[in-house]
């Protein structure tokens, strides 16, 4: 089985795996455009703030113009716009009860700027007559034979511009009655009493609006808003903070692995050092073995060339494998031509003796002393011999020696 | 010692100013949507471009009461000058639209108008090579529907008139305006043409009913803004229009129905102000809105009827 050697890679590969994926996870998701969000929140409060002020200043009739009002409600149409498009432009955003706040957000800014818009056109409206009333009150044609009654319709009007109440109006429209009923009234009268009944008509109107406008809750749904952007934030930046722990938690495991591993692979190389170690010391001591053994065989060998005496060596199948010179002188035959030959050449008549003594080893005193046998020389002489064998094993050959001696 | 504390604002608020005399335009954009606006690719039948009811050396105006819609028939409002349209804040009579961008889109597509739709544009600029290149060259997206826009809005934002006499004297020039001129001017404000008509481009930035004290003589029956915001109270209103050119751009108001602009000035004394101009209060108004005139490209702008498209 090749698997358990793999196997660490596979836990290894799996933990990086992991380790690759909690990280993606751990980063905070949708960061740029939830600042993107916060950007355009700041920059609709900014520009509402600006709107009121400039309402409030074309109330009290000292807007000169309306084209800031007008590029305010424009900047602010269009960052609805952006708004919308950006709680919506990520899937993880989308359907959030951030988007709809959002949603929300966008409807009344778009529902404050139609009102704006309506109040723009009255505004104009309103100042411009009372602008007209007003002059006309500052020359107040004597010429004009107008009753005496006709200064109060200008107190009347000058309170209901003050508080515009419904007792007022009605006094006022009484007054405009009275005027109209007048004959040969001058033509710019019969302005002042369209121009009256208009401001009679859009001042409370006016206010409601105002009032209206006022009271459209864009800091409070921009305040929904922000706690939900917050509240968002919040529930991912926790999502991403749990990957962030199961990261620490995997990348723990992955460290304690990778000891483990090294420690493992420490002992292992130590037993193994050891298991060296102990062959080392094995295979030294065999050589020492070998090479002792080389010089008692060394020894034996100049011991025995030396000797009067036949001393010959056979292996386990009675085959000749040293010859020494008393053996020579003894038996005819040279060193080169009897090694390696059977002893039965020597002893022909005691097969029955190599067989039990040598070949089977069935007698077991085999240093048990001499046996008298009868020898052959090389030219075919017989002769009685005495024979002691003793045998000496290597490894897994067993040797005997034969110590031959002549009668 | 008592101080005596006037209640009156020291400091007169004037409610119009003078146009820019310059715009900060791209000048490769610009160039590519003034090609793009004079060119007949843009209908779907190849037979007019946007400078065919908007001709610059006619005040970007046809002079005609009411434009020609595709179909033959006049069925369109009267077409209002292009000068200085990058200064209003709402587009066409009943302000249908608030960014030029959208307007331009709308004016394509309109099947009264332009005719066109964006995959037959597309293709036939795509087999214009010269326009390939060109918009590879000014655009990094190439010829796209939004570069299209956006090269033509560029263009019409640099349709400005500057330096009118009217806007040389705000600028302190008091010799730029005669007497009698400085007197309508005085007479425009004192009347109250100034609370609708103010800003910048001299209107532009609001929206009033036409006939706020009478009703006028209106030859078709326009809804008005009610058919932008289906609100009651939006039924014969209109977008207050710029001022700015209105000596040239004859005929007046949304229908055309005025064809002097002694007559549309008689028109809103009478039904935004309530008011009967006398003949010289008319005259002193007359004049003073000749004073608007600007100069295109430095050129004085002249209007008149187009009689070849
Ligand atoms: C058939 C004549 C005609 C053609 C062609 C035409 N227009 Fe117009 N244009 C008009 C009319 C009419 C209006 C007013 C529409 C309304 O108020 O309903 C108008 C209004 C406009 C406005 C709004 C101006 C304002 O101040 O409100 C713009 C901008 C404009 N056109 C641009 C273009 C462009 C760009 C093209 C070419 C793509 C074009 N027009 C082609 C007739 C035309
Ligand atoms: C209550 C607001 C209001 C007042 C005040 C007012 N106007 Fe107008 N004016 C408008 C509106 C709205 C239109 C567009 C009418 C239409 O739909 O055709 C207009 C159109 C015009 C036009 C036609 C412009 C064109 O290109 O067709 C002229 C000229 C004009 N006004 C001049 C004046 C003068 C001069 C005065 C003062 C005597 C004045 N206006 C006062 C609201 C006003």
């Amino acid at each position: 089985m090749r698997l358990p050697a793999y196997r660490p890679l596979f836990i290894v590969a799996g933990l990086l795996t992991a380790l690759t994926y909690l990280w993606h996870e751990s980063t905070s998701p949708d960061l740029e455009r939830r600042h993107h969000l916060q950007e355009i929140l700041r920059i609709i409060e900014l520009h509402d703030a600006e709107l009121m002020r400039d309402i409030l200043l074309a109330r009290a009739g000292l807007l000169p113009n309306y084209d800031a009002l007008s590029k305010t409600g424009h900047a602010l149409e269009t960052i609805s716009q952006d708004l919308l498009s950006a709680s919506q432009s990520s899937a993880e955003m989308a359907d959030t009860p951030l988007a709809q706040s959002a949603q929300q957000l966008s409807q009344t800014l778009q529902a404050k700027l139609t009102e704006v818009e309506y109040f723009k056109s009255d505004n104009a409206l309103l100042r411009n007559s009372m602008t007209y009333f007003t002059k006309v009150g500052q020359n107040l044609d004597v010429k004009a034979k107008l009753p005496a009654k006709v200064e109060r319709l200008w107190q009347l009007m000058f309170s209901f511009l003050e508080t515009p109440e419904a007792d007022l109006a009605q006094a006022i429209q009484r007054e405009l009655a009275s005027l109209e009923q007048h004959k040969s009234l001058p033509p710019e009268y019969t302005s002042l009493i369209a121009h009256g009944r208009l401001i009679v008509d859009l001042l409370p109107r006016l206010d409601v609006s105002l009032r209206g406008i006022i009271q459209i809750p864009i800091a409070d749904k921009l305040a929904a808003l922000q706690a939900e952007l917050l509240q968002y934030s919040m529930s991912i930046e926790k999502r991403a903070q749990t990957y962030r722990l199961m990261l620490y938690v995997v990348a723990l495991c992955l460290v304690v692995y990778l000891l483990y591993q090294f420690v493992r692979l420490r002992l292992s190389n130590e037993s193994l050092r050891r298991a060296h170690e102990q062959l080392q010391q094995e295979s030294n001591e065999r050589l020492h073995a070998e090479i002792a053994l080389r010089a008692s065989e060394e020894r034996l060998r100049s011991m025995t060339d030396s000797a009067h005496e036949a001393i010959i060596s056979v292996d386990s199948l009675a085959k000749v494998v040293s010859w020494n010179r008393g053996a020579e002188a003894m038996f005819g035959y040279s060193e080169t031509t009897m090694l390696g030959q059977p002893l039965l050449l020597l002893i022909p008549e005691h097969d029955a003796y190599i067989h039990d003594s040598i070949l089977t080893r069935k007698s077991t005193n085999t240093d048990a002393g001499a046996v008298q046998l009868q020898g052959q020389r090389q030219d075919g002489k017989g002769f009685p011999l005495e024979l002691s064998l003793s045998s000496w094993s290597r490894g897994n050959d067993f040797f005997h020696d034969g110590n031959y001696s002549r009668h | 010692m008592v101080w005596l504390c006037l209640a009156w604002p020291v400091f007169a608020l004037e409610s119009l100013a003078p146009l820019p005399l310059s715009t900060n335009v791209d000048e490769a954009k610009r160039q590519l949507g003034e090609r793009l606006f004079h060119d007949n690719k843009l209908s779907a039948q190849n037979n007019r471009s946007c400078a065919s009811c908007h001709p610059l050396d006619h005040a970007a105006m046809d002079g005609l009461p009411r434009a020609e819609a595709n179909d033959g028939t006049h069925s369109l409002r009267n077409t209002p000058s292009l000068f200085n349209v990058g200064f209003n804040f709402f587009y066409n009579w009943d302000g249908v639209v608030s960014t030029l961008e959208a307007h331009t889109e709308k004016v394509m597509l309109n099947p009264k108008v332009m005719n066109t739709s964006w995959s037959a544009l597309l293709a036939s600029l795509q087999a214009d090579a010269d326009y390939k290149k060109a918009f590879t060259q000014v655009y990094p997206t190439g010829l796209i529907k939004e570069n299209i826009v956006d090269a033509m809005v560029n263009f019409e934002r640099s349709l400005i008139t500057p330096n009118s006499r009217f806007d040389q004297f705000l600028r302190g020039n008091q010799h730029a305006l005669s007497d009698s001129e400085q007197q309508g001017y005085r007479l425009f404000t004192s009347l109250g043409c100034a609370a609708c008509h103010q800003g910048i481009n001299i209107g532009g930035n609001l929206f009033q009913k036409f006939g706020v004290f009478a009703q006028p003589k209106s030859l078709a029956k326009d809804p008005g803004r009610y058919s932008v915001t289906n609100n009651e109270r939006d039924k014969g209103v209109y977008r207050v229009p710029s001022l700015r050119n209105v000596a040239v751009t004859a005929p007046y108001f949304h229908d055309g129905s005025a064809a002097t602009l002694a007559e549309a000035v008689d028109t809103m004394a009478h039904d935004q102000l309530g008011r009967t101009l006398s003949e010289q209060e008319r005259n002193l108004l007359l004049e003073f809105l000749t004073t608007l005139t600007g100069e295109y490209q430095g050129k004085p702008v002249v209007g008149g009827v187009v009689t070849s498209q």
